[in-house]
């Protein structure tokens, strides 16, 4: 049997109970709202080219860059029109999944 | 020529064809802590009772020179023997050839003895060991793995299928061990992934060792992919000896009877379970306390400890358990528990092995995490195998019974046969203390001590309704039985179930929720 250590609390509907939490429960992925004005990439890849600066007024559906991930070359679009505030990522630059790639405002 | 000369130059040809890779792979095979597959089916096999079949063949492949390449067995052991006296059709891919690379005919001998197993009725063993596809023989290899991942399919529920990896298994080979009953790897030696380390680099600019990312390990604890674990060729061979005890040979034959045995003396009920349903304690103790020899084999072990399935057999027959782990995330239904359970569950039922389920869970694992993995449809999955089941069902209710984890565990609703609850059991749909917060919110907060209000009536709340009586009332409940008692119950119920038959309506077949 395990030491009194090992235990944990869990609050399951109200009641704490003791019990021991598990590798992968402990290690569960934490959600974060995603915010629109953040552009990150949704697949790792390498930056091919980049369509805007900072301070450049784009519209909704305007490519923002060029990004080529799983051997596809994929355009990343505005979501929204407004001001470029900030290019985070350079072209030949390659990018892990979830890289925030461009701050718009 | 002479048949005598003949004979003999049979004996040549043989002894040449089991060299197989030669010695200095076989030397090579030895290093990396591996045993030929040769080694292999030896050990694993009764003594003396291997009969190889197709040892002679070659493959037909021309381009990149291989029609120059001499590759015997094509890289692939085939044949048939026995385990503890019984027939079993076996295949050991053969590293030392060619890396076990997958051709045509490789994939040929494989079918075959797969056709046998079906053919004959009798359990099917694969052990895997191979570099995958080859590479040489293109569109081929694939076809050949086609061909046996439709025969995995064809054959479930049919005849047990085990598939043992000792070795790398990976890209498109991962799926016929997937499709396959039960899993078997061995630490530092089993290697299993869809895209490997080097793909996984260059792609995702992720680095990861194999073993971190497809070993043993990894597949035992986390992705729920392999159902046992071991340190040892020489382990895990015994494993799959033990298992085979458990399992009748196919869908139509009940499981081996051995003579009956009594648990050992160990602690009884009430002092393995904490009355404080908060309170942790390990649930595998209730099961060795009731089962024979106080001998349960975990499947699954290590991944989704919070649910413990397993076999052990109940006045020498075999039966299969399912069982929430308090020790363990205080046992709660999530989607690798309910994923573990269903299987299980399916399992039994496809080879009429009576269920018994322990019951004592809080209900399901609150989580964003969980809500986005999908728990409904993986909770589902439990209410499914569960109630599609026609073997005998039987449930004790050993603590907790809370809320959709009640009707989930194997419940009267589910159409278990019978339901049973210790005198301790609350039986409800939420724990006294969520209960309490709901039904007399306004009333807590308004009082002058809003904690002694709560307290006062959570203690109502659990001496009126977390206990076992009011479902008894109702007929939920079979019967509430002293914990000691709990095995004679059980013997008695599975002895009268024994030719249970129940008709389900003419399908098909259903759309559980994969």
């Amino acid at each position: 049997m395990a030491t009194e250590e090992t235990y944990q609390s869990l609050n399951i509907n109200g009641t704490a109970y003791v019990t021991r939490l598990t590798r992968k429960y402990e290690n569960r992925p934490k959600w974060k709202k995603q915010n629109p004005k953040m552009v990150t990439n949704g697949l790792p890849g390498t930056v091919l080219d980049i369509y805007v600066k900072t301070g450049d007024q784009v519209v909704e559906g305007e490519k923002l860059l060029s990004l080529e991930a799983m051997k596809m070359i994929n355009t990343i679009l505005a979501p929204f029109s407004g001001e470029v505030r900030e290019v985070f990522v350079k072209p030949g630059q390659t990018l892990k999944k979830g890289t925030l790639m461009i701050e718009l405002a | 020529m002479s048949l005598k000369k003949k004979t003999l130059d049979l004996i040549r040809k043989r002894a040449e064809a089991l060299k197989g890779g030669g010695r200095q792979a076989a030397e090579k095979q030895a290093a990396m802590g591996k045993m030929t597959a040769r080694e292999r089916i030896v050990a694993l096999l009764d003594n003396d009772s291997f009969q190889e079949y197709d040892l002679f063949a070659r493959h037909e492949a021309t381009e990149f020179d291989m029609d120059k390449k001499v590759l015997h067995g094509d890289g692939v052991i085939t044949g048939t023997g026995k385990i503890s006296g019984k027939p079993v059709c076996i295949y050991a891919q053969d590293f030392t050839v060619a890396g076990g690379s997958l051709g045509l005919m490789h994939a040929r001998k494989i079918t075959k003895i797969m056709d046998h197993a079906m053919n004959l009725r009798v359990p099917l063993i694969g052990i895997n060991d191979s570099g995958g596809a080859r590479v040489q023989e293109g569109v081929n290899s694939l076809a050949g793995y086609g061909e046996i991942f439709y025969r995995n399919a064809i054959a479930s529920g049919v005849i047990p299928q085990i598939s043992v990896v000792l070795g790398p298994c990976a890209g498109g080979a991962v799926y016929s061990p997937a499709l396959t009953d039960f899993v078997f790897v061995v630490d530092k030696i089993s290697r299993m992934f869809i895209t490997g380390p080097q793909v996984i680099k260059t792609v995702l600019g992720e680095e990861i060792s194999m073993e971190d990312l497809g070993g043993a390990k990894v597949h035992c604890e986390i992705t729920g992919n392999a159902h046992f674990y071991a340190e040892s060729e020489m382990e895990c061979f015994q494993q799959i000896k033990d298992l085979i005890s458990f399992i009748p040979w196919n869908n139509t034959k009940e499981p081996v009877t051995v003579p009956p045995k009594k648990p050992k003396k160990g602690r009884k009920m009430d002092e393995i379970v904490p009355s404080d349903p908060a309170l942790p304690y390990d649930v595998r103790e209730v099961i060795r306390s009731v089962v024979d020899s106080s001998h349960f084999f975990e499947v699954h072990e290590n991944w989704a400890a919070n649910i413990v399935v397993g076999f052990a057999r109940m006045n020498g027959r075999p039966v299969g358990f399912v069982a929430n782990q308090p020790l363990v995330l205080a046992g709660v239904l999530d989607c690798d528990s309910s994923d573990k359970a269903a299987r299980f569950i399916r399992y039994c039922d496809a080879f009429n092995v009576p269920l018994i389920t322990f019951e004592d869970l809080p209900g399901y694992l609150p989580g964003i995490d969980q809500e986005h993995a999908g728990v409904i449809r993986h909770g589902a999955k439990l209410l499914y195998a569960y109630s599609e089941a026609t073997v005998p069902r039987i449930t004790v209710v050993l603590r907790k019974a809370y809320g959709g984890g009640y009707v989930a565990m194997n419940s009267r609703h589910l159409r278990a046969d019978f339901v049973f609850a210790w005198p301790g059991a609350e039986i409800a749909v939420m724990g006294p203390e969520g209960a309490a917060n709901i039904i007399f919110r306004k009333e807590i907060q308004s009082a002058k001590d809003p904690e002694k209000m709560r307290q006062k009536r959570i203690d109502e709340y659990r001496e009126k309704f977390s206990n076992p009586f009011v479902a008894a009332s109702r007929g939920y409940i079979d019967s509430v039985i002293e914990p000691n008692e709990t095995r004679d119950i059980l013997l008695h119920c599975l002895e009268i179930s024994e030719n249970k038959v129940v008709s389900r309506p003419d399908k098909k077949h259903g759309v559980p929720p994969f």
